[in-house]
């Protein structure tokens, strides 16, 4: 099946079959490996995306799903300015998730940002939930998201206000 | 129309973009499996490059099934809705609280990114946890084949373990969920609403509490995700009640109560029963003076 969808800002074409799972089509056909796989169930958040600025599993999603729509992988999101501002504060807070997790609780995070959810350590536990990992600590992760969604918000309450004066 | 996608390894995969469309192609191809969000359906799929053996006939494309209106009573959902957009849309801060509430539960924010709602429904392996929900809150759905439409409250469409049933060709379209009949809502789920678990409980009441009078209350219970369980006697035996109960009135719905449970669940096991049990007891004796969440 011959599929035209945005990736990372691109237009792209491919032809595999339609019923490939994106985190596949990704890996092998696109060669973009920071996204990982291990469940294959969509139960472990490793092979997290962004498609049309919605956080899902890729590999829960076949290829034929994504024609016409925006699809962001671990490598597109690097490259914004949010995702600096994100690692800035993981480092500050020596928050290092290895790659298995660190997408799936970044794009989480993201979501969370951009959502009208209240930050209360409930919605955000519940914005992470999803993302298996036993090994770094839930409540720093905790913080460190709400820290980041905090400033965040402040970006972005900033730039509404910038726009609405300039109007 | 659109053409078919062949898959290399067997399956086509129709990406219809109108209800009418998808329903002919569902009417001619008789065995073709609906592919909604597909969670459910990639859930038993161990292959990498899954194979269903059937056509797809995916209705994420299908415009009639992704629109969300509200009316001067209810809210509708197309069925191809994902249970994140409920929450995302301008229309969610009308739905019941106790909707949002169970809809935020299920599963993760990327599940319900891609789960959608008539595929929730249609999920014949497990009852899963919207289910019961739709059930105490009178929701109604639509179903249309290319020849025929069905409308009515969700419970009409139930067997009687309430498992949804569609007949042949059909498809889910509308789930259409009543606004402001009830002022008073609560709803657990252990342990963490993980449908998946052996051990999956949840208990979940509305009613409309008129000064001390209950006017109407429904409550449902799910267990390991195979069983829904309503009382309706035990329902109509409160309306009219005066909350808080007595001590005795209490003895006397729990008593009756308990005895139909005793004849409702398949395989008995007194854990669970207990479970149901202490369930009810909690919704009797919260004094119902404000809406919230029983924990
Ligand atoms: C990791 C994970 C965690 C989960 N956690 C929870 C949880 O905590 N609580 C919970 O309740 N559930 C949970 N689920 C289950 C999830 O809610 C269901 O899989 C989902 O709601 C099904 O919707 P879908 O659109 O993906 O359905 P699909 O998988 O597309 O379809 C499911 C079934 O419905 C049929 N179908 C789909 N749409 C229609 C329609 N419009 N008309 C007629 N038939 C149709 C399909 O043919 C198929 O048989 C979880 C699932 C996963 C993968
Ligand atoms: S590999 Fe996709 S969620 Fe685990
Ligand atoms: S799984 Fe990545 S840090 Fe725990």
């Amino acid at each position: 099946m011959i599929i035209r969808f945005t990736l990372n800002n691109e237009e792209k074409t491919v032809d595999v079959p339609a019923t490939k799972r994106v985190i596949d089509l990704l890996r092998e056909d696109f060669d973009l490996l920071r996204n990982k796989v291990s469940c294959y169930q969509g139960a472990c958040g490793s092979c997290s995306i962004l498609l049309d600025n919605c956080i899902v599993s890729s590999c829960s999603i076949l290829a034929f799903e994504l024609k016409g729509r925006t699809v962001v992988t671990a490598e597109g999101f690097m490259k914004t300015e949010e995702y600096q501002r994100i690692n800035h504060i993981f480092q500050k807070n020596q928050y290092d998730p290895c790659d298995f997790c660190r997408w799936g609780k970044i794009f989480a995070i993201h979501e969370f940002i951009h959502s009208e959810e209240h930050i209360d350590s409930d919605s955000l536990t519940r914005a992470l939930k999803g993302n298996q990992c036993n090994c770094s600590s839930p409540t720093l992760l905790l913080s460190v998201a709400e820290q980041i969604v905090k400033a965040e918000k402040k970006i972005n309450t900033g730039r509404k206000h910038e726009r609405t004066a300039r109007k | 129309m659109n053409a078919p996608h062949e898959n290399s390894r067997l399956s086509l995969v129709f990406t219809p973009e109108h209800l009418g469309e998808a329903l002919s192609l569902y009417a001619r191809n008789p065995g073709a499996i609906l592919y909604a969000g597909g969670t459910a359906l990639l859930s038993k799929q161990s292959e990498r490059l899954p194979i269903f053996g059937a056509p797809l006939i995916s209705l994420k494309r299908v415009e009639e099934l992704k629109t969300i209106r509200r009316y001067e009573n209810f809210i509708e959902f197309g069925a191809a809705v994902t249970l994140g957009d409920i929450l995302r849309c301008k229309e969610s801060r009308f739905l019941p609280p106790v909707f949002k509430t169970a809809v935020r539960a299920v599963g993760t924010p990327a599940v319900r990114n891609t789960a959608t709602i008539g595929g929730h429904l249609a999920v014949t392996e497990r009852k899963l946890l919207l289910l019961p929900i739709l059930l105490i809150l009178d929701a109604a759905v639509e179903v249309k084949s290319q020849t025929t439409t069905r409308s009515g409250e969700i419970k009409r469409f139930l067997d009687e373990k309430n498992g949804f049933i569609l007949q042949a060709n059909e498809i889910i379209t509308k789930i259409r969920i009543p606004t402001g009949r009830f002022n008073l809502w609560g709803f657990s789920a252990l342990p963490g609403s993980v449908i998946r678990s052996q051990d999956f409980f949840m208990s979940c009441f509305v009613a409309r509490k008129n000064r001390f009078l209950i006017e109407k209350i429904n409550f449902a219970f799910n267990i390991d995700g195979r069983l829904v369980i309503r009382i309706k006697q035990s329902e109509d035996r409160l309306i009219g009640k005066k909350f808080p109960l007595s001590a005795a009135e209490i003895r006397e719905e729990m008593r009756f109560f308990t005895s139909k449970i005793e004849g409702e669940l398949i395989a008995p096991s007194p854990y669970k029963k207990e479970r149901i049990i202490n369930a009810f007891r909690l919704i009797l004796t919260q004094d119902l003076t404000k809406s919230g969440l029983i924990e």
